[in-house]
């Protein structure tokens, strides 16, 4: 399921099914150009990336909006915010809050997490050929399908 | 009189008008959303509403087997393609037959033996869904619904598939 409108009426009928949200986490700066274009590529390719994923478990997962932060941002600060969305979620409930995300720094915050951090090796897309990426980002999904399937 | 009259047609003018805009908006309304629907799909086939698959025919088997395709949309790369899987195999009558993988209970894709524990069936991985080989679904797991079956012809030897159509219909 995804955060539409279409999407959440369906969840309210069927909410004891649905008990994982994934969140993704994506960086973003508007500066020098070069670490900018590449935040914003990586942030296309978890999009992407993202909409597979939930495409393959949707009914189970419900996809949340990206979380964004500035990429100089202090992560136990963010770490923070973070753990107010992850106690809104289990609320609702969710059993299991996911964060995937393409920012290793993560990794060093993860243990502060009330949710699961899965941490993605990124993937190139400058100069590269659509159909490479795609392929990538089709692998990448199926092992992440994977490791979702490990925490129910 | 001449006031009257020019004071009706005022009126109907902006009737027409208002009920031409109306309209304008509803059927604006009306199409977009079935556009949206349609497109791809006009844009994705070389002829008509089918799509090589990238299967040979003749390595169709009696052993399901999944295929992946995209549908295009040109523009850009990213936001352009729809992806697209089909489980294919040749039934008992030796006939071509080819499932959706969405499951029918709430949409997870499903797998041919999907669980070592069910051989010989779909399973879908989020609540135990599970269907026989011939698609439908087995009794007492959440689908209440067989998988839905691609329309599908031969051309050249390749597999097309088209539009998904509930199973009873195939
Ligand atoms: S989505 Fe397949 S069993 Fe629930």
């Amino acid at each position: 399921m995804k955060w539409t409108s279409m999407d959440l009426q369906k969840y309210d009928q069927a909410k004891e099914y649905i008990d994982t949200i994934i969140v993704p986490l994506a960086p973003f700066q508007i500066g020098a150009l070069e670490p900018s274009a590449k935040n914003a590529d990586q942030f296309d390719v978890l999009t992407l990336f993202a909409r597979e994923l939930e495409q393959e478990l949707m009914g189970r997962v419900m996809l949340a909006p990206t979380y964004t932060y500035i990429t100089t941002a202090e992560k136990s600060q963010e770490a923070e915010r973070m753990n107010e969305w992850t106690s809104h979620f289990k609320e609702q409930p969710f059993k299991q809050v996911l964060y995937i995300s393409f920012d290793p720094s993560w990794r060093k915050v993860a243990n502060d997490l009330d949710g699961e951090f899965i941490w993605l090796p990124s993937i190139p897309l400058k100069d590269s050929d659509p159909a490479v990426v795609k392929g990538m980002i089709r692998e990448q999904t199926m092992q992440t399908v994977e490791l979702v399937k490990s925490f129910w | 009189m001449s006031d009257e009259k020019q004071q009706v047609s005022r009126r109907q003018f902006l009737n027409y008008t208002l009920t031409g805009v109306g309209g304008f908006m509803a059927a604006g309304l009306l199409i977009s959303p079935v556009r949206m629907a349609i497109d791809p799909v006009l844009k994705s086939n070389d002829g008509g509403d089918f799509a090589n698959v990238g299967l040979e025919v003749s390595e169709i088997t009696s052993d399901p087997q999944r295929v992946d395709w995209t549908i295009d949309q040109v523009d850009g790369w990213y936001e352009s393609e729809v992806n697209r899987s089909a489980w294919v195999y040749r039934n008992e009558n030796d006939e071509i037959v080819a499932f959706s993988p969405v499951c029918k209970h709430l949409g997870c894709v499903v797998s041919w033996e999907g669980n070592d524990d069910y051989p010989e069936q779909y399973y879908c991985p989020c609540h135990d869904g599970r269907y026989y080989k011939n698609g439908v679904n087995v009794p007492g797991t959440p689908p209440l619904q067989p998988l839905d079956v691609y329309e599908q012809e031969e051309r050249d030897g390749m597999l097309f598939l088209g539009n998904i159509k509930p199973h009873e219909e195939a």
